[in-house]
């Protein structure tokens, strides 16, 4: 499996196990939205590729600070690397890049 | 007897440690000026750099070597080639796009010294056709016209990474970089019924989303210049991929939408014919008359055919010089995995920093599966050049040679008649201080690491947390601020 897709997968199964704990149903909503968004771009190129590995990186890296703290302010880091993935997934770009 | 690669480093502290000093120091331990008769003309061939790329080579290392070269009784010239399309926006694939790109980076005849041409015309169709039976997988090369005519050829190469080459080093400078258009095509694997994108990529057309739900639609048709994609009315993609050259231009549309599934053949394919497209470029010079050159500074992961430039992953590595394209580019990988990765770069990201790591296959490379070594290794089996090699540490040439040439006089000899005719120091004002200056303040007051620690001025015109102060009316309430110091200035001085 691309790495890539393996760091996100990762990711994935750690906000999974986390938003098991969140006792605000917001916030439970949000993760699952999160997760969700996740999963939609997964199979993409970009993530079969190198080029999507250091953002799938820092999913799991928000992924794992919302596990040891399960705050909104970590949520709103692990969304904000998800809209960063929404934006650059489907970029045109080079072959080269 | 292994080929020599004479290195180094990148510290400096002296005129004659600079990069452009080491430049020249290796070229000549390598004896490359020695290829060199007068009257020859001798083609720098460098990487000009994209449209917003920024650690191409910066100009002034081809200046002067152009000049040493000219010392030497040699006719340069600096060049560099069109490019594939390989993109919908590329910015160097005619001869007047590429001009106007290598000027916007400085690279023009003025800067040089020397014509800045285009090595394979307008369009990319001016080559010399090299018959190289040795090739792993090529067996010819269609190499830049103006390359192939010259006497002498030095490859002045930025060694970094790069997203197909995995590396882009003095082969890759050859490879791809000394090749026609037309040799480019080949390169690629245009029209290679199993390399080729047209002959071996995955192409799933129900990936297409429909012109609603894909607002570049229109892209998909505009990416290709031989218009082989076609979106039909009912919302259907097409490719007439029998006809496809793999000028590139379409993977990075098709390959995020998932219309095209990526080709590792293709890439890896690519990489062992650089090798032989390189040694073709050798063969058209010469084999004793051409030598290489690579800056491993700003060491980018990705090449300087990428619009933008990433943070290097490793430190400035050293300048190389060699007769050996193959070995010098293994010097080259070899120094970048024995050096730590730069923090925060994507050797970091890709977690390839530690020393003794290798660094392209991950950080360089687009795809996961591509080595470093293909056009090494590739080279070694078609003759071209070794990768077991001497490393020569060079010593420094000393600061003489490194003096500024139009006028190496010392000071007094060069400034002092002209300051006494121009005196640009005001000595009759001030009972020759010269200036108005205060003749003491607390020069620790500004030195402390959160901020000064003295007032702002009172009539100082900006403040420091954002709003304005009225500006004086006259200079009068500025003199206040001298804390009783006798003001010598004229009307208007604060």
């Amino acid at each position: 499996m691309p790495r890539a897709q393996e760091l996100l997968d990762q990711a994935i199964a750690t906000v999974e196990a986390a938003s098991q704990e969140l006792r605000d149903e917001r916030l439970v909503a949000r993760a699952a939205a999160a997760v969700g968004e996740l999963r939609a771009q997964r199979d993409k190129f970009f993530f079969k590729s190198l080029v999507g590995v250091p953002l799938a990186n820092k999913a799991k890296v928000t992924a794992d600070s919302l596990m040891n703290g399960r705050t909104a302010s970590n949520l709103e880091a692990l969304e904000a690397i998800v809209a960063e993935i929404k934006s650059k997934a489907d970029a045109p770009g080079t072959v080269l890049t | 007897m292994k080929p020599a690669v004479y290195f180094m480093d990148a510290r400096s502290d002296s005129p004659d440690t600079s990069l452009i000093a080491k430049m020249l120091t290796v070229f000549d331990a390598a004896r490359l000026g020695e290829m060199i008769s007068p009257g020859d003309v001798v083609a720098i061939k460098v990487h000009c750099g994209e449209w917003n790329s920024s650690a191409y080579l910066r100009p002034v290392y081809a200046r002067a070597l152009a000049d040493h070269i000219k010392e030497l009784g040699g006719r340069p010239f600096v060049c560099d080639t069109t490019t594939l399309t390989y993109s919908p926006f590329s910015s160097r694939a005619t001869e007047l796009d590429l001009l106007i790109t290598a000027e916007r980076n400085g690279y023009t005849s003025a800067t040089l010294g020397c014509p800045f041409i285009c090595a394979d015309g307008y369009v990319g169709t001016s080559d010399y056709r090299v018959d190289i039976p040795e090739g792993f997988i090529l067996k010819e090369a269609y190499i830049a016209q103006a390359i192939a005519a010259a006497d002498v050829l030095i490859a002045l190469t930025h060694f970094k990474g790069h997203g197909m080459g995995v590396i882009g080093g003095a082969l890759k400078n050859l490879g791809i970089g000394a090749q026609s258009k037309r040799g480019k095509f080949s390169v690629h694997m245009g029209g290679h019924p199993k390399y080729g994108v047209g002959g071996g990529v995955k192409f799933t057309p129900e990936a297409f989303k429909g012109k609603a739900n894909d607002v570049n639609w229109e892209l998909l048709e505009n990416c290709c210049p031989y218009g082989l994609f076609k979106v039909t009315a009912d919302d259907r993609i097409e490719w007439d991929r029998k006809r496809c050259v793999t000028c590139l231009g379409c993977l990075g549309l098709m390959n995020p939408r998932g219309i095209f599934e990526p080709l590792q053949e293709q890439f890896d394919a690519t990489d062992a014919a650089i090798a032989d497209a390189a040694l073709g470029a050798v063969k058209a010079v010469g084999r004793n008359k051409v030598g290489f050159i690579n800056m491993a500074v700003d060491v980018s992961p990705k090449c300087d055919c990428a619009g933008f430039s990433d943070i290097p992953i490793v430190p400035h590595l050293g300048v190389f010089a060699s007769k050996d394209p193959v070995a010098i580019d293994q010097a080259c990988v070899d120094a970048a995995m024995r050096s730590p990765g730069t923090p925060g770069s994507l050797s970091e990201e890709m977690g390839v920093a530690g020393a003794g790591q290798r660094k392209f296959d991950l950080a360089g490379a687009a795809i996961e599966g591509l080595s470093e070594q293909t056009t090494i290794n590739t080279a070694v089996v078609n003759g071209l050049g070794s990768r077991d090699h001497e490393l020569v540490h060079v010593a420094k040439a000393g600061p003489e040679r490194f003096r500024f040439p139009p006028d190496p006089r010392p000071t007094y000899k060069r400034f002092g008649k002209l300051f006494e005719k121009f005196q640009p120091f005001p000595r009759e004002r001030f009972d020759g201080q010269g200036f108005d200056r205060l003749p003491e303040v607390d020069l620790s007051a500004v030195k402390h690491p959160d901020g000064p620690k003295v007032s702002i001025h009172p009539h100082a015109p900006y403040h420091g947390d954002g709003t304005q102060h009225p500006a004086p009316s006259n200079g009068h309430a500025a003199e206040g601020h001298r804390h009783g110091h006798a003001a010598h200035s004229h009307s208007g001085d604060d």
